[in-house]
């Protein structure tokens, strides 16, 4: 009776071990799982990839408010080369009557 | 089986499910911290490899692009500005010739001469001038030598040069001994105002 006991306990514990060493490879597992996902995390040609691409897009973005920047120099300079002549005619009278000291 | 040992291979169990229940829930914590130190470390390099090629590219494009307009604008500024000098010349061109019926252009060179011997300040000048004034001045010389005298209230004796200077009128005068120059030409005159009026007329016609 006592024997019995003794064994059903033994065979207790002795199953707690090996599902103790199963947890603890386990563990190992999911931390060397982790460690591979960072080594690809820290992939320098990843970051690279991902900084490429970034920069593509922004490299869109940036064209596009070069132009925008452009274009509104243009309107400005499109302006300026439509003062009529009557302007500069105006202008060059006021010149002229300066240079030649008439008020 | 006995209740005791029941008990006891309870105890054994719940202790062993505890343990486990520790063991993995550390390795996830583990894990997790491997994970989110990897990214951070990504995140750094990430960040410091973007910014550093996304300032030479923004300088590259926008900067360009900044540049190559303003290089327009100025371009087309001054073209306009040149534009009103170019009209001023083809007035003044007539002018000199007597082609404005509202403008005595003889006149206007006695009261250049006037203004330069008034700035010298010297009683005897030599006057250079263009082929067609000089012809005026060679005639009339005397007239204005005694309008000038009467008018500055002293004696003003003026000498025609030999040389004739290639503008569109007015004159250059200096004293016998050459150590006072007066340019009181047309060009000059209309170059003095355009540098004066340069960024009051960019203003007027640049708003």
């Amino acid at each position: 009776m006592i024997y019995t006991s003794l064994s059903v306990l033994v065979e207790a514990e002795l199953n707690a071990m090996k599902r103790i060493e199963e947890a603890k490879n386990k563990a190992k597992m999911i931390i060397k799982e982790a460690e591979e996902k960072a080594k690809e995390i820290k992939d320098i040609n990843k970051i690279m990839q991902r900084v490429q691409k970034y920069v593509d897009e922004e490299e869109k973005r940036l064209r596009r408010e070069a132009e925008k920047i452009y274009e509104s120099y243009l309107r400005e300079i499109e302006e300026i080369k439509n003062i009529p002549l009557s302007k500069l005619n105006e202008i060059s009278d006021m010149i002229v009557k300066e240079v030649l000291g008439i008020e | 089986m006995s209740e005791d040992i029941k008990a006891f291979i309870e105890e054994i169990n719940r202790r062993t499910d505890g343990e486990i229940k520790k063991i993995i829930s550390e390795a996830e914590e583990k894990a997790k911290k491997i994970i989110k130190e990897a990214e951070e470390e990504a995140n750094k390099i990430f960040q410091h490899e973007a910014s550093s090629r996304l300032k030479l590219l923004r300088r590259r494009i926008l900067g360009k692009a900044e540049m190559d307009a303003r290089k327009e604008l100025i371009n087309a500024k001054n073209e306009i500005l040149e534009k009103i000098y170019q009209i001023s010349i083809k007035k003044l061109e007539q002018i000199a010739v007597g082609g404005d019926a509202d403008i005595d252009y003889h006149d206007i060179l006695t009261r250049l001469i006037e203004e330069a011997i008034a700035t010298l300040d010297e009683g005897e000048v030599i006057i250079e001038a263009n082929e067609r004034d000089k012809e005026y001045l060679s005639v009339n010389l005397r007239k204005i030598e005694s309008e000038l005298s009467r008018k500055l209230s002293r004696n003003i004796k003026l000498r025609l040069s030999n040389n004739t200077i290639d503008v569109l009128g007015g004159v250059i005068v200096y004293n016998p001994s050459r150590t006072k120059i007066y340019n009181n030409t047309l060009e000059g005159r209309l170059n003095i105002v355009f540098q004066k009026y340069r960024n009051i007329l960019g203003k007027f016609l640049f708003k």
